[in-house]
């Protein structure tokens, strides 16, 4: 550990230790200092029980004193409102002001909440609940009942209760920060007010009145954290002490309007921007986007000036990262290295401190992704090994040389794809410019094959989801009508939820308007509309899939055991389904010993190539209701767990209620040849093509990264799969025993954190479903 | 499965050439050589050494290989044995069994399998192929293991002059036991040499090898001419070799051969003891076989003070 340096009178480092201390190799595992460790140590602790049932009063009360103002008009006063009456949470001990506790899986506008509500309990929604949003749409749209439209709409409500898609609205955005640090909340409202001079539409001004009144309310905010802060400092407990909360209220003084000054204003005005858009609207998956990208000129300048050094700096992003931890399952983001405008790489000490913050807590939040090209330089590669090896799952590592011309065929200017950032689990996005609702859909595709073989009926609820050509199984006469029968009902359900997602986003963009997050997001001001109303420079949509691989596996098994062996019937082979293949083990035995994807088989592969090429047949030439144009995603969070639990027996021998497969992965434990086998699969579908993301998961025991030659081996596998168009990568180090141990007994495990799909968790907290499938996934160990 | 039962280890291919015996083929090998490599483990090996971890491919015959663990009783296996060879799950009759793979076809947990597999140099290659970008991007390749690969030399040769011509980089592992007419055999299509030097005392290596290391030392001497470069790997088992003079033997020996890039301390591993009973196979060795950290400590600086570049493997 380095040296900790103390604060001199004015609360500055005292600039005595290295800029960087691992320029030219060699990494180091800094230790926390003392300050930080307590606030680690009590960083649950420290919130406000009252503070969701106030804003829910706050804003039902504000929306009905100004019933006649117009929607976003509304949400701007509550907001405004919520803001003054909020109680500002500073501790005598913290290094960086700001509080927001586990707001999460709501939306915007005032959500009912029990007044005896505690974050601390978690949260009273599920995320597969989309019924609310439903009869806001077709009071929106108007659609008569019993009309074809109403009843599409509908049966969304059932199909993402039981995982036949997944959704989630709104949220997975990235603020500009490097816009709101570079002119400060004062020069962005003046531009706002500029904007309100130019002849335009009614409406237009009345939005830009709302976003100003919001960020006008964040100012004030960001002072009372002033006030707050000084007052605290006069009851100090040290000089120390003292010397950090004048600090706090001098730095919360300048940034309330001006741009940040120093490094230390810069994080300190980021992470208050995020509690602020938490405030607004309990969005989830706010990301924070380039951070040591655009914090490093703060770390820069002050360096030069003398002000600070890496070990203070790194500090302050401890404190920083601390803020993010208490705010369990929000997905936020933070994007590092990558390449910059010349296309090369780049990899700062703010980039290592990051990196380092991650290994000294082991928390799950913030979620951090590595933007990786071959020509990372090797001490760097070290630093990302060192990470690797906490077993975290962090970094995954994106291909730049993948993304950003995905992101430009997606419609992003080349500098703003050269920009691009990672949002959510693993989707990407523009920086500060881009509202791309990138979990609008998930179709569960293995679940298409179930509808069909069980005449358009869900085996686990009962529910009926009406296929478009409900056939006689047995009247099938070879596999190609079969496979053209199941391209074509894939189509249709892709197409169903695509429909209805659309709706969801038009019927969103006028009713949950969010007037301070886009103020905060390009072109929202000046377009005088809100960021889900088309507002964004970017107005993007997403189509995801899960289960590929159990699909691709169902497909050859059906060709096999049907049409070129023989063995059963279509029909016979639904009805084995039913039962769960009780009573036909010997069957089993022989659908389970046909290929299985992950393998490098070209034909059990060429399924999931192809079902990704009917993904972007359906998607690349349409463009949605806001004007923007559409993602492939290959990811699947957690829901693979979640979807098989809802999905019955499959074709591929997977008994019911077993996991799918894990995004762009084969189906668990049926990988038998190893890590280049997979990759070489993998890389089949046109994953290059993938604009919102992608996952493939590889899991190493911890005893394999630790020679230097198998790092080495990891950086080659990395690179030749990244070289033929592979998107994403991410390693679980972490051996087997561990796992099953810690399902044994969690106490002692509780801090085990492992990365689950686009995200780490920590393993306890996970369902046993999740948990399962992990600890099934293969290991590649043994070597 | 191609051959007849009971066939030797170098069959006769269709136009004449030898078939191999393959154990199995592991793609990402980052152990046997450098980069990233596909082994091909042959099956048959001259050599007994106690602390074998491929049992699988000491026999040179295919096998039946049975794991209890992975067993769920049942019975299809027997059901599906035409010769009466398994009268209960798992309890395997060798002398009666035909080796069929009936009853690991049927085995739906994979408790049973055959190992052992003749193949064409051709369809192997086939396989070995499509790692290939994995090999041109780390500098790796191909590695044939064993078992003893130079057993089958005809058939190594073969293999790897296909390899050769496809401009794959090639490796083979071998306990160097064989006359210096296999080597010669394998030479013109072969980049590095993994030599086991498992004992440095001949008294000590016939008792726990079965046969006499001075034919190792020769073939290493004999290699010097031919430009091939060398790895020694040296397997570190408490007990057996785990002394000074052995080091020191064999670092001495290293160090005037003047043909040795580099040598492999492997630390004793208990990987291979589990499948000794899947092959009705006894595990002669016992006690504390893992190498203490100090005497790791002290092997290594014993070869780096010759001038040895070394690495240890825990």
């Amino acid at each position: 550990m380095g040296a900790v340096l103390g604060l001199n009178a004015a609360g500055a480092a005292v600039p005595a230790g290295p800029f960087w201390p691992y320029e030219g190799g060699g990494t180091r595992d800094v230790g926390m200092t003392a300050r930080i460790r307590a606030l680690h140590e009590t960083k649950h602790d420290f919130y406000d029980r009252g503070e969701i049932p106030l804003r829910d009063r706050v804003y039902r009360e504000s929306f009905k004193r100004n019933a006649g103002d117009s929607l976003a008009m509304k949400c701007a006063k509550a907001f405004e409102e919520f803001l003054s009456a909020k109680r500002i949470l500073l501790r005598k001990d913290d290094i960086l002001a700001g509080y927001a506790y586990k707001y999460t899986y709501a939306t915007t506008c005032p959500k009912s909440f029990p007044e005896d509500f505690d974050p601390a309990n978690g949260v009273p929604f599920g995320i597969n609940d989309a019924s609310g949003e439903i009869e806001d749409a077709l009071r929106y749209f108007g659609y008569a009942d019993g009309s074809a439209e109403s009843e599409r709409l509908k049966l969304f409500v059932p199909a993402v209760r039981f995982w036949m898609y997944k959704h989630v609205p709104a949220g997975h955005v990235i603020a500009d920060h490097p816009r709101i640090l570079a002119k400060g909340y004062g020069a962005l409202q003046a531009e706002a007010e500029a904007e309100l001079e130019r002849p335009r539409p009614e409406a237009e001004k009345d939005y830009i009145r709302a976003a100003l009144i919001s960020a006008r309310a964040v100012s004030r905010y960001i002072l009372r954290y002033s006030e707050a802060a000084g007052e605290l400092a006069r009851k100090a407990a040290s000089p120390q002490q003292r010397a950090q909360l004048e600090k706090i209220a001098e730095a919360t003084a300048n940034v309330a309007y001006g741009p940040a000054g120093s490094f230390f204003e810069a994080v300190q005005l980021v992470w208050l921007t995020y509690e602020a858009i938490y405030a607004e609207g309990m969005q989830n998956c706010i990301s924070a986007g380039r951070l040591d990208r655009y914090l490093y000129p703060y770390y820069e300048r002050d360096y030069e000036l003398g002000l600070i050094d890496y070990y203070g700096a790194a500090e302050t992003i401890d404190a920083f990262w601390l803020k993010f931890a208490v705010s369990q399952h929000t997905f936020q983001n933070i994007t590092l290295g990558g390449l910059d405008e010349n296309g090369e790489y780049t990899a700062n000490p703010v980039t290592y401190m990051a990196l380092q913050a991650t290994r000294k807590f082991k928390d799950e939040q913030p979620l951090i992704s590595l933007r990786y090209a071959d020509s990372v330089k090797d001490d760097f590669w070290e630093e990302i090994v060192a990470t690797l090896l906490t077993g975290t799952g962090f970094p995954p590592l994106f291909n730049d040389r993948v993304f950003i011309p995905a992101k430009e065929r997606q419609g992003l200017s080349h500098d703003d794809a050269v920009d691009y950032a990672i949002v959510g689990c693993v989707e990407m996005t523009g920086m500060g410019n881009d509202y791309s609702d990138t979990e609008a859909l998930r179709l569960n595709i293995p679940l298409v094959l179930e509808l069909m073989l069980n005449g358009g009926v869900q085996r686990a609820s009962g529910v009926r989801f009406p296929l478009k050509n409900a056939r006689d199984l047995d009247s099938i006469g070879d596999f190609d009508e079969f496979y053209d029968w199941f391209r074509d009902e894939l189509r249709h359900y892709f197409l169903s939820g695509i429909e209805t997602a659309e709706a969801i986003q038009a019927m969103w963009g006028k009713l949950y308007p969010s007037p301070f997050l886009s103020f905060t997001v390009n072109d929202c001001v000046k377009k005088g509309r809100d960021l889900a109303d088309g507002g964004a420079v970017y107005n993007n949509s997403t189509l995801n899939g899960g289960g590929f691989a159990n699909a691709a596996n169902s497909l050859i098994a059906i060709r096999r055991a049907v049409f070129d062996e023989g063995l059963v019937t279509l029909g016979e082979f639904g009805e084995i389904l039913g039962k769960n293949y009780e009573g036909h083990e010997d069957f089993r035995a022989a659908v389970l010993s046909y290929p299985k994807y992950g393998n490098d088989d070209d034909d059990v592969d060429q399924y999931v190539a192809d079902i990704v090429d009917l993904m972007h047949g359906l998607v690349d030439d349409r463009v949605n209701s806001r004007g923007g144009r559409y993602g492939i995603g290959i990811y699947t969070v957690s829901d693979h767990a979640e979807m098989g639990v809802h999905t019955g027996a499959l074709p591929d021998g997977r008994l019911a209620g077993i996991s799918l497969a894990n995004g762009s992965g084969p189906s668990q434990g049926t990988d038998v040849d190893g890590p280049t086998a997979v990759i070489n699969s993998v890389v089949k579908a046109k994953a290059g093509a993938v604009a919102n993301g992608q996952v493939l998961d590889l899991k190493f025991n911890p005893s394999f990264l630790k020679k230097k030659s198998h790092q080495a081996a990891l950086r080659h596998l990395v690179n030749s799969y990244f070289r033929r168009g592979g998107g994403q990568i991410q390693f679980n180090i972490i051996g087997r025993e561990t796992l099953v141990a810690a399902q044994n007994d969690p106490v002692s495990y509780r801090d085990l954190v492992v990365r689950v799909s686009g995200f780490s968790a920590h393993f306890c907290n996970l369902s046993r479903a999740t948990q399962d499938e992990i600890i099934a996934r293969t290991e590649h160990d043994r070597l | 499965m191609t051959g007849s039962d009971r066939q030797g280890a170098e069959g006769d291919g269709a136009a004449g050439a030898p078939l191999g015996l393959v154990s199995h083929i592991q793609k990402f090998s980052v152990d046997d050589g450098p980069g990233i490599r596909t082994t091909v483990f042959l099956k048959g090996c001259n050599l007994s050494c106690l602390w074998c971890h491929n049992p699988e491919c000491i026999d040179r015959h295919r096998e039946l290989q049975f794991v209890a663990s992975l067993c769920v009783s049942c019975g299809r296996c027997a059901a599906a044995c035409p010769t009466g060879a398994l009268p209960a799950p798992g309890r395997i009759e060798r002398e009666a069994c035909s080796l069929c793979g009936a009853c690991a076809a049927a085995c739906g947990s994979k408790a049973l399998k055959i190992s052992g597999e003749h193949m064409p140099a051709g369809s192997v290659v086939e396989r070995l192929i499509r790692d290939r970008p994995f090999f041109d991007e780390s500098g790796g390749g191909v590695t044939v293991s064993g078992g003893e690969a130079l057993l089958q030399a005809d058939f190594v040769r073969g293999l790897l002059m296909e390899l050769k011509g496809l401009g794959v980089h090639t490796a083979v592992d071998t306990a160097a036991c064989v006359p210096f007419s296999s080597f010669e055999k394998v030479l013109p299509y072969t980049d590095i040499f993994l030599i086991d030097i498992k004992l440095f005392d001949d008294g000590l290596h016939r008792r726990y090898t079965g046969a006499s290391n001075r034919q190792v030392f020769e073939n290493i001497r004999r290699l010097k001419g031919s430009g091939c470069r060398i790895h020694i790997r040296t397997p570190l088992i408490n007990g057996v070799n785990c002394a000074d003079s052995e080091m020191e033997g064999i670092a001495g020996f290293v160090a005037d051969s003047g043909n040795i890039d580099l040598v492999e301390l492997l630390a004793y591993h208990s990987y291979g003891e589990g499948k000794y009973p899947s092959l009705d196979r006894e595990y002669l060795l016992s006690g504390d076989l893992k190498p203490s950290a100090e005497f790791l400590r002290r092997a290594e600086a014993v070869f780096r003070a010759k001038g040895i570049e070394t690495t240890v493997q825990e």
